[in-house]
């Protein structure tokens, strides 16, 4: 018996995570930026 | 063998030459308590991200956690995603408001916060207490490898652990340590991924590994730890990572919130790198090596055997880096805490910054000595002393910081009950219902963080509110100056 979801699993669920937390940085960023300009 | 080679000596003799230049260079460039303390606020997030890593990253991972992972298999690496809610807490709700507030220390900001010189003296003790346990099994790990690798007595090798990290902590200050500790995760880093071909070639490719490990117990390669375990584990490592002071005084080096946020991402890919390589290499080591008498071995049997010795140099140097790092930023909040935040409040209040310098510096040199001591007495074993000062830390701090930061009504009574009974809520629980842990699964730093939150809550609500000059500096619009 290979290695199963918890492995592979484990991969892409850190992928998703490292995506979703810099899109939310740079959109956080993208916010500031824009009320520092006002 | 790796440890006979001289390509050890010069790989290790190249690794100090850097360390030290550095260090001398960041001596030239301290010329303050906020330079020493705070890197002059100049720190970027790409050498802000490896710092935070590589504060994480300690011989633990390097010893504990493939050994780990060698025993028990894959499941293990799920707990990094409690490490990771941590660290989204801290970027969330901790993280860009201590940056704005620009202080030099934890304990600053519990002072200015709480408008208490009582609290802000509570936490600072507390974190020398805590972290003085910490950096005992930095140096019991450091004396255990070395003894186990080249057979040098531990007490040498503590010695030289704490005479070069002591070195280039008290020179330097933040500033050279954020270089050097930038340099310390691309080793690190670059050891683990670069011994990963040589590691899977050994045992046939990733599927044959599988296989095989698979064929020795089932659980290795699917779930040894039930969901019940492994989310008590995360929830320990997560609660001390959102507060943990050696991770929230390097967001006061750093140039703003902006790059707090995104040194705090670069940190969470870095240590998904380390942690995945980690894995595969203990549960490779299992495939090469079945039946160790210990897991602990399998790092250093792997860096002496399987790999070549310029590899496994570079691994060696790898897991020197990790212990240093650690010891270092532990160094720092300690000798910070104290020279900043006692010595300077209540002994010598007109200390000049020559004088700050000077302590700082000596306290480091002091604070390295104590838990030195204690570990020569060998009070514990390595992996538990981590995990147990980890779920300390989360007792008494968390409640102050995340709540404290959050929760405009929190008093200073609250923040200074919420501590003690934190802590002492951690510690009683610790020494009684934990070990019937498998039969309830209810963890000594759920219970501290609990008694900690309620205790917050309650004596908050029922004493006189924090002077709304200092609660405008972290809630009001006018947060303050990021610059210093």
């Amino acid at each position: 018996m290979g290695f199963g979801w918890s492995f592979y699993g484990f991969f892409a669920a850190a992928a998703v995570w490292m995506v979703l937390y810099f899109a939310w940085a740079l959109a956080v960023d993208a916010r500031d930026h824009r009320r520092d300009q006002r | 063998m790796t440890a006979d080679s001289p390509i050890l000596l010069i790989v290790t003799a190249v690794y100090f030459a850097i360390v030290l230049g550095v260090a001398v260079w960041g001596y030239f460039h301290t010329e303050n308590e906020e330079d020493f303390l705070a890197a002059g606020r100049s720190i970027g997030p790409w050498v802000g991200g490896a710092v935070l890593a590589a504060t994480q990253i300690s011989a633990g991972t390097f010893v504990g956690t493939l050994g780990r992972h060698y025993l028990t298999g894959v499941s293990w690496i799920w707990i990094w995603f409690g490490l990771w809610a941590g660290w989204l807490v801290s970027a969330l709700l901790v993280a860009p408001k201590l940056r704005r507030f620009g202080a030099l220390t934890v304990a600053d900001y519990v002072g200015k916060r709480f408008a208490s010189e009582g609290a802000r003296t509570l936490s600072a003790a507390l974190i020398i207490l805590t972290y003085t346990i910490y950096l005992t099994a930095q140096f019991q790990a450091a004396g255990e490898i070395a003894s186990a690798i080249f057979g040098i007595p531990p007490l040498t090798a503590m010695l030289a652990l704490l005479a070069s990290t002591g070195f280039y902590t008290a020179l330097g200050g933040v500033r050279s340590s954020s270089y050097i500790e930038f340099l310390q995760t691309v080793i690190m880093v670059l050891a683990l991924v670069l011994a990963l071909p040589v590691v899977i070639s050994h045992v046939g490719g990733v599927t044959a590994l599988g296989e095989y490990v698979g064929s020795i117990d089932p659980r290795i390669t699917g779930w040894w730890f039930s969901g019940r375990e492994l989310f008590a584990f995360s929830m320990a490592f997560g609660l001390a990572t959102a507060a943990a002071p050696y991770e929230m005084t390097r967001y006061y080096s750093m140039r703003d919130v902006s790059t707090v946020r995104r040194a705090i991402g670069i940190s969470m890919v870095i240590q998904a790198l380390i942690g995945g390589s980690v894995m595969i290499l203990g549960l490779g080591m299992r495939g090469i090596f079945p039946y160790l008498p210990s897991p602990d071995q399998a790092s250093s049997i792997m860096a002496s055997t399987v790999m070549s010795p310029l590899l496994g140099s570079l691994f060696l140097v790898a897991m020197m880096s990790a212990i240093m790092s650690t010891v270092n930023s532990i160094l720092l909040v300690t000798g910070g805490a104290f020279a900043h935040d006692l010595y300077k409040r209540l002994v010598n209040p007109a200390a000049t910054e020559r004088r700050l310098l000077l302590v700082n510096r000596l306290s480091i040199v002091v604070l390295g000595v104590v838990p030195f001591w204690f570990a020569m007495q060998k009070f514990g074993d390595v992996q538990a002393i981590v995990v147990e000062q980890a779920k300390f830390i989360a007792s008494f701090f968390f409640v102050p910081v995340v709540l404290g930061l959050n929760w405009r009504r929190g008093t200073k009574e609250g923040a200074i009950w919420s501590m003690v009974a934190g802590f002492a809520g951690c510690l009683v629980w610790t020494f009684t219902l934990q070990r019937s842990f498998a039969r309830h699964g209810i963890d000594s730093a759920a219970v501290g963080v609990a008694l900690s939150a309620i205790t917050f809550v309650l004596v908050s609500r029922a004493t006189k509110p924090t002077p709304a000059e200092n609660l405008r500096i972290f809630f009001g619009p006018e947060v303050g100056p990021e610059r210093g």
